[in-house]
């Protein structure tokens, strides 16, 4: 193998944990994206307290924002084991708005847990409140998304770093690309998170009977299909503006037919689900399914639009493979499934409705 | 070059702080992160304690304070401390590419290991936050021990990453990752920072019991001596401290203990204050069982994060003049770069351009200005904290070229100097002119006979940093 060249069984291992952790990110993230904008729209007109999804969804957002930017930390890490120089460049370009995500992301999270504590909606005066923290938190979120753009769309284009640097502002707020790409994840974040809420109301999550079910049904399907139309669009809008991501998605077929495939299974199982006015499980998970053929498709074919950085870091990773601890990485995460799923059995058990009022010890 | 630094990148833009020292911005955040995270360690296993406790008869209050002490925790510890976490990764990036990116590449498998160990934490913190008034005893019980075992495992991985910055031990032969991890420094400074956890959690929980209206003044003094209890292995700091102390390199040892003023101070600061809080605890709640009230309990905690800032502030300066020690000095040359980068010069692969070239009456003034922002603003504003026309300002012109020339021997903790002789004229001409308030007028210098001094300085102080470049000395003067 030659100097430059990429040695493919380490980078292929580093680049599927990476597309495997920010899989598993995206789907918080979207979550959280979509989930700020329904509480907003909810606080703003009022009905906080009477929708269901609303209330779901301010009860398990702080926590979900938690696993969001817990489950960021991988794709972090491997980010910079794949592609560090154009990681930290960007990253030092965008310098203060990027850095500028860490207050922006604490003051959302308190902002979300103000709108969680409930008796804030008690009065007039105290809605309007839940309604501006609900609101900024979603704009906040929207900023974060932005920084997280311009981070990668600056890291894909070397040519211009010289240049953006001695501008001293690398800002994309001119770039079509750069707002067809926040577009893409705005809309993309719908479907996964009536996925995540159907299921969560499914589950009971907020005491959920089939009226709410029902209601709920109707609401999530319509904010889906728009999602993936919207989407759709944006997606067709970024490839215009991006030709890269256009090869990109020419060059691995099966990825692009994983995307279509995707969208297609959740245009059905939504369409299905809000004829019949439910939430079965069969549909949800189809749906379930066609979001993660399109989170996969979608973060492969972005990640061929940079593969070729990996040459120059070809030898890094070779570096790295012999680096001691991926067993040890291997047998902790083995342990750690086993915890958290120990965790949610025990805890499944004992709040199950057979074992309420049991007296606890 | 070593295996370990040949595919670090040359050159990244580098961002103006103006008068603020890089090192105070990432010490900063650093500090707050490590003291928030320290009391999330020990919180855990105070509340394990505290709910067995409970559960066994033993202190019939303890579970109250559980849900208070955990929403603390939840509200400061699962948002601040998760995210000054991952904002210390990103000002790392910002203050040095470079040293993040060794470190990532030696040890991404053992970052890996902590964010399962994360993710323990947080599932069996937001686990026991949500359920825990529905749990049987038990569950409860369990679920506190893998949340104290997970925010410890944290601990532990991570001291490994931070204890081989400053004593890498065998790995800068070997290069195994277990090498650098389990280095000289790692038990002993494993150890003080889980006192520190215990001490740090006691204090915030003494100030949330005494903020527990429903508790009354007797529960709360039996409560406060509890955590005074737990507070006890204080008494061992002095141990690990010691420990530590002796497992430092010998050069470093010197700085904090006389050497360098401003670390001896800090290292009296810290052990000053860690003496009084543990004095407290040990003879005031332990022996004779004092009341401690919430203002006490404040006072202590402020001074503990005086004692944290102190502690890692010596820390982290002790390995000057490397941010990897015998591996990538601060300004983020490695050992064997600096030998090439005096042949080729620091600029020959530097491809951002100056923002502001306009503002320097001459060529030499914007090159003197590039060898600034590549070799010296890691650690220095040009004016300001650690200032360089403070420091070097007032010196005549052949003093600045001299002592520059041979930086490891004008100051021990400096790194040499990684460039040509032009362009350390350049920035010698650069400090002049910025120290003469930068006036419109300035004439290049390009006496050959300045460059050929300069020349034989930097041969003469050889590209070794200074214990090394003294080792060798000795060792030919003995032959």
């Amino acid at each position: 193998m030659s100097g430059d060249s990429i040695d493919l069984a380490p980078a292929g291992m580093y680049l599927w944990l990476y597309l495997t952790t920010l899989v598993l990110h995206l789907a918080f993230v979207h979550y959280c994206f979509a989930g700020a904008f329904v509480l907003a729209s909810a606080a703003i007109r009022g009905r906080m307290s009477t929708d269901p999804i609303a209330q779901v969804v301010r009860e398990w957002l702080p926590s979900a924002v938690s696993c969001a930017i817990t489950a960021g930390i991988a794709p972090l890490l491997f980010v910079q084991v794949l592609y560090p120089k154009s990681f930290y460049t960007a990253n030092l370009l965008l310098f203060n708005r990027w850095m500028a995500i860490l207050p922006v992301l604490i003051v959302a999270f308190y902002a979300l847990y103000l709108v969680k504590a409930k008796h804030y909606c008690a009065t007039r005066g105290a809605r309007r409140t839940v309604a501006a923290a609900a609101t900024l938190a979603a704009g906040l979120l929207v900023y974060v998304a932005w920084a997280f753009v311009e981070n990668h769309l600056v890291g894909l284009a070397p040519e211009a770093w010289a240049e953006l640097y001695r501008g001293g502002n690398a800002s994309l707020v001119d770039s079509p690309a750069a707002w067809a790409r926040l577009a893409m994840w705005f809309f993309s974040a719908f479907p996964v998170f009536a996925v995540l809420m159907g299921w969560q109301l499914r589950l009971g999550a907020g005491g959920a009977d089939d009226r709410v079910r029902e209601e709920a049904a109707r609401r999530l399907s319509a904010s889906a299909l728009l999602g993936v139309t919207g989407a759709v669009g944006a997606i067709a809008a970024y490839a215009q503006e991006q030709p890269e991501f256009r090869l990109a998605a020419q060059r691995a077929p099966m990825a692009s037919l994983a995307d279509v495939t995707g969208l297609c299974l959740s245009v059905v199982a939504w369409w299905l689900m809000r004829g019949r006015r439910a939430l079965p499980t069969g549909l949800l998970a189809l749906a379930g399914v066609g979001a993660l053929l399109t989170m996969c498709g979608m973060a492969f074919v972005r990640e061929l639009m940079r593969v070729e950085m990996l040459h120059g870091t070809g030898a890094a990773i070779r570096a790295a493979t012999p680096r001691g601890g991926g067993v040890a990485f291997l047998a902790v995460a083995l342990i750690g499934v086993l915890t958290v799923a120990w965790i949610i059995r025990a805890v499944a058990r004992a709040i199950s409705p057979t074992r309420a009022g049991r007296p606890t010890p | 070059m070593s295996a370990a630094t040949e595919f670090l990148p040359a050159v990244y833009p580098v961002n103006d702080y103006g008068p603020l020292m890089k090192g105070f911005v990432i010490g900063g955040l650093g500090i707050f992160h490590v003291f928030l995270a320290q009391f999330a360690i020990g919180g855990g296993f105070l509340m394990w304690w505290f709910e067995w406790l409970g559960q066994s008869g033993r202190e019939p209050a303890a579970r109250s304070v559980i849900d208070s002490v955990f929403r603390v925790l939840i509200l400061l510890s699962f948002v601040i401390g998760a995210l000054t976490g991952v904002g210390m990764w990103l000002t790392a990036i910002q203050v040095s590419p470079q040293t993040i990116g060794l470190m990532v590449d030696e040890f991404h498998w053992v970052w890996g290991i902590e964010w399962i160990f994360f993710w323990v934490e947080i599932v069996s913190g937001y686990a026991f936050y949500r359920y825990a008034d529905r749990l049987p005893a038990r569950t409860r019980l369990g679920l506190l021990a893998i949340y104290s075992v997970a925010g410890f495992g944290s601990l532990f991985w991570i001291n490994g990453i931070l204890s081989w910055q400053l004593t890498p031990g065998d790995w800068v032969q070997s290069h195994s990752m277990w090498d650098g991890f389990f280095n000289p420094t790692f038990w002993p400074s494993l150890g003080f920072r889980t006192v520190v956890c215990f001490v740090l959690a006691g204090l915030g929980a003494a100030i949330v019991v005494n903020a527990m209206p429903s508790l009354d003044r007797e529960t709360r003094a039996r409560l406060i001596n509890r955590i005074g209890a737990f507070m006890l292995p204080v008494a061992t700091m002095p141990l690990f401290g010691a420990w530590y102390l002796a497992a430092m390199p010998a050069d470093s040892r010197s700085w904090i203990m006389g050497g360098s003023m401003t670390m001896t101070m800090f290292l009296n600061i810290a052990a000053g204050a860690s003496v009084l809080i543990g004095g407290y605890a040990v003879i005031g709640l332990w022996r004779q069982k004092l009341y401690m009230n919430g203002a006490t309990a404040t006072l202590l905690a402020a001074i503990a994060f005086g004692a944290t800032g102190a502690g890692e502030y010596v820390r982290e300066g002790a390995r000057k003049p490397y941010s990897v020690r015998e591996t990538l000095f601060s300004n983020a040359t490695t050992p064997a770069q600096v030998a090439s980068l005096r042949a080729t010069g620091v600029l020959a692969n530097d491809p951002y351009p100056l923002r502001d070239a306009e503002r320097y009456p001459t060529q030499q003034l914007r090159t003197g200005r590039l060898v600034y922002r590549n070799l010296c603003s890691a650690c220095h504003a040009v004016s300001g904290m650690n200032g360089l026309t403070e420091a070097l300002g007032d010196w005549t012109i052949e003093q600045k070229r001299m002592n520059v020339a041979m930086l490891q021997w004008t100051k021990g903790f400096m790194p040499p100097f990684a460039g040509s002789a032009t362009e350390l004229e350049a920035l010698v001409q650069y400090i002049s002119w910025e120290h003469a308030k930068r006036p419109q007028e300035w004439p290049e210098s390009n006496d050959p006979e300045a460059l050929a001094a300069i020349q034989s300085w930097l041969d003469r102080a050889g590209v070794l940093p200074a214990p090394q470049a003294q080792q060798r000395a000795a060792a030919e003067e003995a032959r």
